[in-house]
């Protein structure tokens, strides 16, 4: 009793059974550049986290100084603006925070723009801003048709 | 007979892998895997670590939006100044009059009005986080001093400033 052809040569007639180690290490080396490549997408991840924080941190201030600014008499409105600073809480955490505010006056009142800006990418030329406006006090409450 | 044999010797021959094979395909594997278990805890890491901080910023948000409303309507406030006080800030509007206290959940924000029943609203905060209250004239601060040693996570910074109306009264410094 004899068996079969291909039972006796399974390699001829059944092509290739395996992978060889170079096909191996070759695959293992393309996973691993993969797996590798996402690890920036957590640094990124990372940063933008903290970015959010100090994004918070510096709303919280600039609504912080528009509340100061609601105490001061309208008379030391100029030296109040002169001498923003920025809290320290704050500048703790938020690297290299600088204050600013610009003062407006016109017929409606007076409106303070604060400016906050920080070292992030693109904040020097894009500050965190709020607005207020200081109504005098004999139109304050005043309603117009 | 003999040369059957020996064909099939070769053929079994070559049905393996040699040791060195097996050895570098093993140690393949094994750098793979440790890559992908390790990528995989830093996301779940990292994934925890990003739902606590932006939970946290949230929750300051919602705390400073509160609190400032709080001030704005009021006719009074008074901050707390001994440490075992029950409350740290206590702000009386026209129909309301709301405490905020420290408890070891957060900061509970408790508003009581004339006519009706107590409304408590928590903020979590890590525990051990230390809360104080000032006053200046009429501005109203309220600052969270963060523990030593974060949960997993940056500390949260709260540091809310509200200012009363021109004709609130601001009696601070006074323990309950």
């Amino acid at each position: 009793m004899h068996s079969p052809d291909h039972a006796r040569h399974p390699r001829r007639h059944g092509g290739r059974r395996g992978f060889t180690t170079l096909e191996v290490v070759a695959a293992a080396g393309l996973v691993s550049a993969g797996l590798v490549s996402i690890v920036p997408l957590f640094v990124r991840q990372a940063r933008l986290l903290a970015e959010m924080r100090c994004e918070r941190l510096a709303l919280e201030e600039l609504a912080n100084q528009a509340e100061r600014l609601a105490a001061v008499a309208p008379d030391d409105l100029a030296r109040h603006l002169a001498d923003l600073t920025v809290s320290p809480a704050v500048a703790r955490v938020v690297s290299n925070a600088r204050l600013g505010a610009t003062r407006d006056d016109s017929p409606l009142g007076t409106r303070v723009v604060f400016s906050l800006s920080w070292d992030a990418p693109g904040r020097d030329e894009r500050p965190l801003t709020l607005a207020t406006w200081i109504v005098p006090a004999s139109t304050a409450g005043e309603v117009r048709p | 007979m003999r040369d059957a044999t020996r064909s099939r010797r070769r053929e079994s021959a070559r049905r393996g892998a040699s040791l060195i094979e097996l050895l570098a395909a093993l140690t393949a594997s094994s750098v793979v895997m440790t890559t992908a278990v390790g990528l995989v805890h830093r996301s779940y890491a990292l994934e925890c670590r990003s739902r606590r901080t932006i939970s946290g910023e949230r929750t300051a948000l919602g705390l400073a939006r509160a609190f400032r409303a709080d001030v704005h309507g009021a006719g009074a406030a008074r901050c707390a100044v001994a440490p075992d006080a029950p409350w740290i800030v206590e702000i009386e509007g026209a129909s309301v009059r709301v405490t905020y206290a420290a408890t070891i959940h957060g900061l509970e924000r408790v508003a009581r009005p004339v006519d009706g029943p107590p409304m408590r609203e928590l903020y979590p905060f890590p525990q051990g986080t230390s809360w104080r209250a000032s006053r200046d004239g009429r501005i109203v601060s309220l600052s969270a001093n963060p523990p030593a040693t974060g949960a997993g996570g940056p500390p949260i910074v709260v540091e809310v400033v509200a200012t009363l109306g021109p004709d609130a009264i601001a009696a601070g410094g006074e323990t309950p």
